[in-house]
């Protein structure tokens, strides 16, 4: 067996060679063609919904006129070109349910958001219970936009709407956008759905439901959250590796219906270190069984120690479509990235800057290649330890060196990033540059693995030689889970 | 120069499949059969549900006819099918409800190879010590047949990262059978 191994690596393709059954192949290629069928017809139903609109659309920009509908585009376009009101958004509620009789349907119709800004109204309504069929017509209807009537008896006509299926064919959600509408706080409007897009009209009268402004309470709307620290099960597919101190918290959710959902979280770190603001082992479920991977949300706050609105240690992470509502979430957190804070402020010796030096190393006046220069210091940053072993030469000639230090730790850090003391790299009368290896991060670190950082110089070094800290990087395994409810 | 020679006209095959599927999704057979083991093997690779691998299986195969466009036909089109699992293997990652297979019932190793049943299940329990992610790279490397640059590429690490995680694994897995051998 270890013969094997030793001959040649590639029997391991052997080992994981795999085929599985005919049978097996052909009840999943089935799988495909039927949801190709199913993609393939959605995908035509909104072409043709597509087309019915832009037909709608196409009478309502000769019936109004060319000049009113491109000074709407104007206003919607141009930013500033009218004033905008101090109108804070508001949420449209009250209507849950109502079921609508029609010649060979029984519709249920339920409302799921509205959403009005001081730039437009938007209202979601699911539709379901209809016979997929009634869809398939073979050429558009033109069909009539949905309205809503304001308290002061105004109508507006919806400016557009579009829909997107639901779990399966017998359900589909209809957005449908309107202009701004003002204030109404605590006062109730009529919203009118006259039609739907099936084959024929579904209705004999507009679906009527009523809806009563309320003004969003951002507190209101974010939940109570109770962090919950789960240490590590072993079962986790991450191994936990000294997360001393390191702690993470849910301190605010935003939670606009069908419109986005922002969730800030606050990780503690060691004061020493500032964190680094990377999500890629973060990970978004709920309790029916779905994930929100984190690469659709938006990591809008960068991270820059000058900019007040982004704590240093806070993400805020932004779901758009929203988090669907009722249910429980789970945000597991399996890795926290931070950087030490090292010290930037330099000062002049002979016209030229410097930092701050944090290691000075004697070199031998004759070395050679793959010697070692002894250091054994164990330096301490917060929680974390790193011992520098020394420098490991690795090309010694007459006008240059190459070198590493050679580091470890029995902590999850990165290598001190350690560099010569001459800003800009200027090393007397030659250059020189240093560079981390940085480490692969798909798996947790091995305590007893060497970290390394390179330096080289194109004059060659003899006596002591100022180091200044760059950085040092930690890349902490966890198993932390944050829950939260969404009501 | 045979290689290169092979690797075009493999290309080209792909590209007039993917040409004649984006018309009829039926003509994407062939590369569905050629490609199907290695995506079901890496999805049950990473989730150990023979159940949720078939369903994710489908639903790869389905996305990919979808987005044919998407495909660069200079790629390596089980790469690209492998992403598209990866993906999806991940909003399946945490579910609460997986059924996690016991050793035994994973595939591995094929049963025509020639190590002897005591070997074979010595290997199987090594590869049950690897992490996720290491188990991963060797999946990609020995099963899918990538190379370093295109797993490095699919994982969005530096190729000479991967190397040598591959490198750290072959040589643990080997002084384990060696330790165990002696």
């Amino acid at each position: 067996m270890t013969e094997n191994f030793d001959k040649d690596e590639m029997n391991l393709g052997k080992i994981f060679d795999y085929s599985m059954s005919n049978q097996k192949k052909e009840q999943i290629w089935r799988i495909v063609e039927r949801k190709n069928e199913q993609s393939k017809r959605k995908q035509s139903l909104r072409i043709k919904f597509s087309l019915a609109v832009l037909g709608v659309l196409t009478i309502i920009f000769l019936a109004v006129g060319p000049k009113e509908v491109f000074a709407q585009l104007r206003a919607r376009l141009i930013p500033n070109y009218r004033p905008i009101s101090q109108l804070e958004d508001q949420i449209l509620s009250h209507v849950i349910d109502s079921e609508e009789e029609s010649p060979g349907e029984r519709l249920k119709l339920s409302l799921l958001s509205a959403i009005s800004t001081n730039n437009e109204l938007k209202i979601v309504v699911d539709v379901r219970g209809f016979d997929p069929s009634s869809f398939e017509h073979e050429t558009p209807r033109h069909f009539e936009q949905a309205y809503i009537i304001l308290p002061d008896g105004k109508r507006i006509d919806s400016i557009g709407s579009s829909f997107e299926y639901g779990d399966d064919t017998s359900d589909f959600v209809l957005e449908m956008d309107f202009p701004a509408i003002g204030k109404f706080d605590g006062e109730e409007i009529q919203l009118f759905i006259p039609d739907l897009p099936f084959k024929e009209n579904p209705f004999e009268q507009a679906w009527k439901t009523g809806l009563v402004v309320e003004v969003i309470d951002n507190e209101k709307h974010t939940p109570e959250v109770e962090p919950n620290f789960i240490n590590s099960s072993g079962e986790a597919p991450f191994t936990t590796i000294g997360a001393e101190g390191l702690s993470a918290e849910i301190i605010k959710i935003k939670h606009f219906p069908a419109k986005e959902t922002e969730l800030t979280v606050k990780v503690n770190i060691p004061e020493s270190f500032r964190l680094l603001k990377s999500t890629t082992f973060w990970q978004l479920t709920d309790d029916q069984g779905f994930g929100y991977p984190l690469d659709y949300a938006v990591v809008y706050c960068e991270n820059s120690p000058l900019n007040a609105d982004c704590p240093p240690n806070e993400i805020q992470l932004k779901f758009k479509p929203a988090l669907p509502e009722n249910r429980s979430y789970t945000l597991h957190i399996l890795r926290i990235n931070m950087a030490l804070e090292t010290d930037s402020d330099f000062y002049m010796v002979d016209g030229e800057p410097r930092l701050k030096t944090f290691l000075t190393v004697d070199f031998p006046q004759d070395y050679q290649t793959g010697d070692f220069i002894s250091i054994d210091q164990w330096h301490t940053f917060g929680p974390y330890d790193i011992q520098i072993l020394g420098i490991e030469i690795l090309q010694a000639r007459e006008d240059s060196i190459r070198f590493r230090f050679v580091m470890q730790s029995p902590q999850a850090v990165g290598p001190l990033a350690l560099c010569i003391n001459r800003f800009g790299g200027s090393i007397g009368d030659g250059g020189g540059g240093c560079s981390g290896e940085s480490r692969d991060g798909l798996i947790p670190p091995d305590p007893e693995e060497y970290r390394y950082f390179y330096n080289n110089a194109t004059t060659k070094l003899s006596g002591p030689v100022d180091f200044y800290l760059q950085s040092l990087i930690v890349e902490e395994w966890t198993d932390m889970h944050l829950e939260f409810n969404l009501n | 120069m045979d290689n290169f020679e092979d690797k075009a006209a493999q290309e080209e095959k792909i590209k007039g499949i993917v040409l004649a599927s984006k018309k009829d999704p039926a003509a994407f057979f062939p590369l569905y059969l050629e490609n199907v083991d290695k995506v079901y093997y890496y999805v049950l690779s990473r989730i150990r549900s023979h159940q949720d691998a078939e369903d994710i299986t489908a639903e790869v195969f389905t996305r990919a006819i979808k987005h044919l466009n998407r495909y660069k036909e200079e790629g390596n089109f089980l790469a690209w099918l492998l992403t598209i699992a990866r993906n999806l293997t991940f909003d399946h990652y945490r579910n609460r409800d997986n059924h996690w297979l016991e050793l035994s019932e994973i595939p591995l190793p094929n049963e025509e190879f020639e190590f002897d049943l005591d070997d074979k299940l010595l290997l199987k329990s090594k590869l049950k010590q690897l992490t996720p992610e290491q188990l991963e790279i060797l999946v990609l490397r020995y099963n899918a047949g990538l190379t370093f640059l295109e797993i490095s590429k699919f994982l969005g690490k530096k190729e000479d990262a991967v190397r040598k995680a591959h490198n750290k694994i072959i040589g643990s897995l080997r002084s384990q059978m060696e330790v165990l051998d002696d």
